[in-house]
């Protein structure tokens, strides 16, 4: 399993670079209201099997996105938990279409996303559904919603959900208030929420499984007057992260790719509550659902009930790091309630935990968030002017904050003299290496550095 | 659901009523004994070792139990309160004498550093196996209420026993953070855990459990179940259970609760008696304005969710006001005591010298309690038939402070007992120690 | 059935009298209520000295006994009633002459118990009649009262055995509470509170603000109160208004339980596994059957309230949330409709200088004993239906039951 925080496309570079915080927000909703393309998303419910640590294989219904956007067609690979829907900053307009190729009637809802003019289902004074249904095998319906709010839901089937959602019909849905990096040297990033300014975002999407059921829908052995008739007995044995479980060999969670402001959007598809609590750290709590949380609670551990969606903010700043962690980049996400880290009834580490490493794409094992010069392995973090621009990225030798001709006098000056200053490549003198280096950061400001 | 290997793990002849019988004989021994002290272990290095023990049930079972011992002593369940200054720089050295590799973590500890690891577990150093020894150090950066517990194996060690609580105190006296919101006259513990037992058994006679079918079934306040919960700290009848759960205070007195989720299960921790405020949770002030406003972000409520691994402070205060009548059992002319609203007839808690517009039914209607005092008045005592009541000797209120999943009340199959105690309001003047 | 029981529960209370006549005491129900000529619990004199003296006196009845419900399960059954349990409860008898109570209440309790709603500032006489149960002779448990919540409660009326008193087979013991804090509150049996709470001896209690009865016109700070407007809590500033409110209590029943203590056989503790979840002592789809049910052993109507909400576009709706569940946390959802909760714990949600933690989401936590004000504020919700139930699915379930459980209906009328 990879999972990776993922970068959000800057849409509009200037507007983080020239305008305050407040301004920035305005602008942009108006700027990319103009631009803005309605979301639309075409989906298909169908089956798929998950394979767990001890080898089950649970048969699983999942949500495939459609491949060619054609639902007259069955395509598209249908996982657990299904795409991420993503409605981009000042769209308020969400479509889906859905395909449903699972032999029961089966829908779509978004937890605290009305959609517009659906209708419930009910049969003998019983609802079935909370919204419109698309046929068994191969009925179509189309959701529309007209006011999508920005932040971090699930959704799922909103048919017999105590079955559906169960089988593994749901995602998450994501929506920004403002795309694109209020600060550098972020490479993505956005606002999620009024004032929540992130600079990469992570999904952590928990789930279960009791096998018991899935072997029963499987069979056809589920339903009134089948071998089970109700979901009241129900004891899972497999935890998910996004879709599976900790296993020996798991790949951890790379972030700190963008920045210091890591927003992790917690979901839970699962029946039971879930305690996430990341190791040594304190995260602000700024959602419950997608709405803004008053004031934000400053907590290691979130309660993250059934159905519930939190938000928070991870401040990923050197300073805070403990020491070995910022050699060696890797901590702990474990839910709390740790009867359920595990597989089934496989002793050890399982279920739902995971673990972050944190990014050093230049390799010199010192972790980007306290690297003093990304993209170039400097190891020693030689910093001779103290600006924490490290030297190997620092040719601002005047400290005017850009390279240009005011520094080359004392470029030259140092490769006269001596000077430690220009031993950019720090290999014990100024020569001709570093002019070299000097001609390559010419012509920009000093950096990239993450400690600045 | 629970499956049929019940039986050969507990030793439980009580039946009900004698388990009530247990439970009013316990508070005998309350008298003199509660404290408005945390016990624990101060200074900052402490020596943990850990390694199996038995801890005994409310019920009268004994369970095989995994815990964290200090100085080579018995295990514990919970381990050592470590109780620490804001600022100490904290070694904790583990000893192993458990056949498994074993660690601590400490949630809301930033820097930890770890010495002389055996091997890396999931979330610490390890100390190997039988005789490993591993070292933690961290500064203390940050007051407040906080726990700590295995790292390793977690799923089945933290249900083994290995859980302890952290108090880190700040540098104002009586005060739970450094602001003077979190003031407090009694502060008292509370570390809330449960067990299955069939997993204890198949531990102890080295199977491996499956984890996911895990139902508690003993449910404790500071490693004891009720009513053994009542019993004062450190009862040599209890030697892996050193902490009592029994709470004292007078009327208008600040209470701090400290209350930690230690367990793998959540609990709805009840207060009879009044509302409690939270001050904090996570060892982080609840506030408007962090850093500045104090602890003035939290809720008032009479039920608190325990969730694992997350901690609690809140403040208690019973005024016994605004009740129609006067519990203190003033006459009309007494002076006040009380509080200067009870006395002003213009304030809405105009109840001095008003008396219980109900009259109480005769005896013979009427079931007693242990600590019913015969009276309804602060520390008055009133007629009670001969072998009624008798167990509170100074006309305390009694209030049960409590698990609300009901279920919890019992030891296994026996009710009452499970996650429950006492807080004491005793009247003005009673001593507490 | 129920004629021979309630002569037996006279036998016993005949026996009773007989022993402890030397005290004075006559074994009858005696109830306490200020204005109050004939001993039913209701006020007829109102120039009764004693009401003069507690002019804000409200006075209630109830017995503590056991009964008979039925669970939502129809599908299984077949029939117009699903599984019948046995049960403890509580029932109203206000208004029933005192030598007809035991009659009336034998075998006749009622899940959840009589819906209790003060004002802020009334004078609570509740009298608590025990009037045995009839089905288990060989019980004789007491009962109580415990109301959930109250503020600086006095040992004496916490209704908590263990540190008080509690009412015997026969007997009344009269409650007397000042409504002192407005909100949401519940109770329940407190004896042996395990097995009677499991049995159903607990109900829904909420407190109605002073602030509804202000003048016309008073300024909130800036809010206009007008004669009639209700809010959840003293709010100062109208933030708690609402137009409708509903209590919606969660509960949930072990049957095996049930049937162990109806064939008095050893009583499940350990085992205790809940697998019927309601609201309002319902499963759904029963949950928004406007109708009182008859229970299907003796006819009585014991599951009188139901919880269907109901409101106009527009409305501010209140939902009285609690959960006396003694097994299970619930999480309630309300996925299209949000709710700004606007009180937990009987108090407004805010902090100690006056901050508003009030907060929008669309589900709660609740363990046993929690309660939330919810406010569901319906403008911007077009007509229809709409729902309100556990994501802890696998508890939409009536026990084998599918599509039942923790569920009701939104009812938003144009």
């Amino acid at each position: 399993m990879i999972i990776r925080a993922r970068e959000v496309e800057t849409v509009s570079n200037f507007l983080s670079k020239t305008v305050s915080l407040a301004l920035t927000s305005v602008l942009a909703l108006a700027f990319l209201g103009l631009e803005a393309n309605a979301a639309e998303y075409w989906l298909r419910a169908g089956t798929t099997t998950l394979t767990m640590p001890d080898g089950a294989v649970i048969d699983m219904w999942g949500y495939g996105e459609d491949a060619d956007q054609d639902l007259s067609t069955v395509d598209g690979i249908v996982t657990v938990p299904g795409p991420e829907i993503t409605v981009p900053a000042g769209d308020t307009t969400l479509t889906i279409h859905l395909r449903n190729d699972l032999p029961v009637a089966s829908s779509l809802m978004i937890t605290g996303q009305p959609a517009d003019g659906t209708t419930p289902t009910f049969e003998g004074g019983r609802v079935m559904s909370f919204s419109d249904e698309a046929a068994a095998n191969g009925g179509t319906v189309t959701y529309t919603w007209s006011n999508v709010r920005p932040g971090t839901f699930l959704y799922a089937s909103a048919t017999n959900p105590a079955v559906q959602v169960q089988m593994g019909l749901y995602g998450a849905m994501v929506g920004l208030l403002v795309d694109g990096p209020l600060c550098e040297p972020s490479p993505g990033g956005g606002t999620a929420y009024p004032g929540i300014i992130f600079d990469e975002d992570l999904t952590l999407l928990f789930s279960e499984i009791d096998p018991a059921l899935h072997a029963a829908v499987a069979a056809d052995d589920y339903g009134p007057g089948k071998g089970t008739t109700s979901t009241i007995d129900y004891n899972p044995k497999y935890f998910l992260i996004n879709g599976a479980p900790k296993e020996a060999g798991s790949n951890p969670v790379e972030i700190g790719t963008g920045g210091d402001r890591l927003l992790i959007r917690f979901l839970n598809a699962g029946l039971q509550t879930a305690i996430p609590v990341i190791q040594g750290f304190y995260m602000n709590i700024v959602a419950d659902d997608g709405y803004p949380t008053p004031y934000p609670a400053e907590q290691y551990s979130v309660m993250l009930t059934a159905g519930k969606t939190h938000d928070a903010i991870f401040s990923l700043e050197c300073s805070n790091l403990p020491e070995p962690m910022a050699s060696t980049g890797n901590f702990a996400l474990y839910d709390r309630r740790a009867h359920r880290l595990t597989n089934n009834d496989m002793p050890g580490d399982g279920g739902m935990m995971t673990e972050f490493a944190l990014l050093d794409q230049d390799g010199e094992s010192i972790v980007d968030i306290c690297d003093n010069c990304l993209g170039v392995a400097n190891a020693n973090q030689v910093d001779t002017d103290g600006d924490l621009y490290g030297n190997i990225c620092d040719a601002d030798l005047n400290n005017d904050q850009y390279v240009d001709f005011g520094d080359v006098g004392p470029m030259v000056r140092a490769f006269i003299w001596q000077e430690e200053n220009g031993d950019l490549n720090s290999d014990g003198s100024v020569n001709f290496g570093d002019i070299a280096r000097f001609l390559d950061l010419y012509d920009a400001p000093p950096g990239p550095s993450a400690l600045k | 659901m629970k499956t049929a290997t019940d039986t050969a793990l507990r030793h439980v002849s009580a039946l009900r009523r004698i388990g009530i019988s247990i439970l009013m004989l316990a508070g005998l021994l309350i008298g003199g004994t509660a404290q408005a002290v945390i016990t624990g272990t101060t200074g900052v290095n402490f020596n943990l070792t850990a390694k199996e023990g038995y801890v005994s049930m409310g019920d009268g079972a004994t369970i095989y139990m995994w815990g964290y011992a200090l100085n080579g002593g018995p295990a514990q369940l919970p381990g050592p309160t470590l109780i620490v200054n804001e600022g100490d720089v904290v070694t904790v050295t583990l000893t192993n004498d458990l056949a498994e590799a074993v660690s601590i973590t400490f949630p809301g500890q930033a820097d930890v550093v770890t010495t002389g690891a055996d091997s890396q577990g999931y979330l610490a150093g390890e100390a190997a196996a039988s005789g490993g020894e591993v070292t933690y150090t961290f500064t203390a950066s940050n007051p407040g209420t906080y726990q700590y517990h295995s790292g390793s194996n977690v799923a089945l060690q933290i249900e083994m026993g290995l859980a302890g609580a952290l108090v880190v105190r700040p540098n104002a006296m009586n005060q739970a953070y450094d602001s003077p919101s979190t003031a407090f006259h009694q502060e008292y513990l509370f570390f809330l855990q449960e067990m299955d037992p069939h997993i204890h058994t198949a531990v102890e006679a080295g199977e491996t459990p499956d984890l996911t079918n895990r139902q508690a079934q003993y449910w404790m306040i500071n490693g004891r179940s009720g009513p053994d919960t009542f019993f004062a700290d450190g009862v040599p009848w209890l030697p892996n259970q050193p902490y009592g759960a029994m709470a004292r205070t007078h009327p208008n007195e600040k209470v701090l609760m400290r209350v930690v989720g230690a367990g793998l299960d959540l609990h709805p921790f009840h207060t009879h008696g009044q509302n409690f405020r939270v001050i904090a949770r996570d060892g982080r002030m609840r506030e408007t304005i962090p850093g500045l406003s104090g602890a003035d972000a939290g809720i008032s409520d009479f039920t608190l969710t325990v969730a694992p691994g997350q901690t609690y402070d809140a403040i208690w205060s019973w005024e016994g006001k605004n009740l129609g009548w006067d519990i203190f059992g003033h006459a009309p002319g007494d002076p006040c005591e009380a509080s200067a609203e009870e006395c002003d007839p213009a304030s809405p808690y105009y109840d001095h010298g008003k008396p219980i517009p109900v009259t109480l039914p005769e005896q013979q209607f009427l079931t007693f309690g242990g600590f019913w005092s015969g009276s309804p008045f602060l520390g008055q005592e009133g007629a009670l038939p001969p072998g009624e009541g008798g167990l509170n000797l100074d006309g305390g209120f009694f209030y049960m402070w409590h698990s609300h999943a009901e279920e919890e009340l019992c030891n296994y199959d026996i009710f009452p007992g499970g996650m429950m105690t006492m807080m004491i309001v005793e009247a003005p003047g009673v001593p507490i120690p | 059935m129920k004629r021979v029981y309630g002569v037996a529960i006279k036998m016993v209370l005949a026996s009773l009298a007989l022993v402890f006549v030397a005290g004075g005491a006559g074994a009858d129900v005696y109830v306490q209520c200020p204005g109050d000529t004939d001993g039913d619990g209701v006020i007829d004199d109102f120039t009764d000295p004693e009401l003069l003296a507690h002019p804000n006196a409200v006075c209630m009845h109830i017995t503590g006994g056991d009964g008979f419900i039925n669970m939502a399960d129809t599908t299984v059954t077949g029939g117009a009633r699903g599984r019948q349990l046995y049960m403890f409860g509580f029932a109203d008898v206000t208004g029933v002459p005192p030598l007809d109570v035991i009659d009336e209440g034998t075998t006749a309790a009622w899940y959840p118990g009589p819906l209790i709603e003060l004002d802020e500032g009334d004078e609570f006489y509740l009298s608590l009649t025990n009037v045995g149960m009839a089905r288990r002779p060989d019980l004789d448990d007491p009962h109580t009262v415990h109301w959930h919540g109250y503020a600086d409660a006095s040992p004496a009326f916490d209704g908590l055995p263990d540190v008080s008193i509690s009412i015997h087979m026969g007997g009344t013991l009269t409650y007397y509470y000042q409504a002192n804090e407005p909100g949401t509150y519940m109770y329940h049996c407190h004896v042996e509170a395990t097995e009677h709470m499991q049995m159903g001896m607990l109900a829904n209690l909420y407190v109605n603000a002073a602030q509804n009865d202000l003048p016309d016109g008073t300024n909130l700070n800036g809010f206009i109160h007008h004669t009639g407007y209700e809010y959840a809590y003293n709010d100062g500033d109208g933030s708690t208004y609402y137009d409708v409110d509903f209590p919606l209590q969660l509960s949930s029943m072990d049957p095996e339980f049930h049937d162990a203590s109806e064939s008095t056989q050893p009583l499940p503790f350990a085992l205790m596994n809940d697998t019927y979840a309601m609201l309002n002592g319902r499963g759904y789809p029963e949950t928004v059957n406007t109708a009182e049910l008859a229970n299907t052993e003796n006819g009585v109507v014991s599951q009188r309230e139901n919880a269907l909400v109901e409101a106009n576009v527009g409305d501010k709706v209140l939902l009285r949330i609690s959960n006396l569940s003694i097994t299970e946390y619930f999480t309630l959802m309300s996925p299209q409709i949000p709710m700004r909760i606007v009180g937990t714990g009987a108090r407004e949600l805010r902090g100690t200088g006056g901050a508003d933690l009030s907060y929008l989401t669309n589900s709660v936590n609740l363990g046993g004993g929690e309660a939330f004000d919810a406010i569901l504020d319906t403008a911007d919700v077009a007509p229809g239906t709409y729902f309100i139930y556990t994501s802890n699915l696998n508890f939409l379930s009536n026990n084998t039951e599918e599509r039942g459980g923790i569920m009701t209906e939104i009812h938003i009328n144009p």
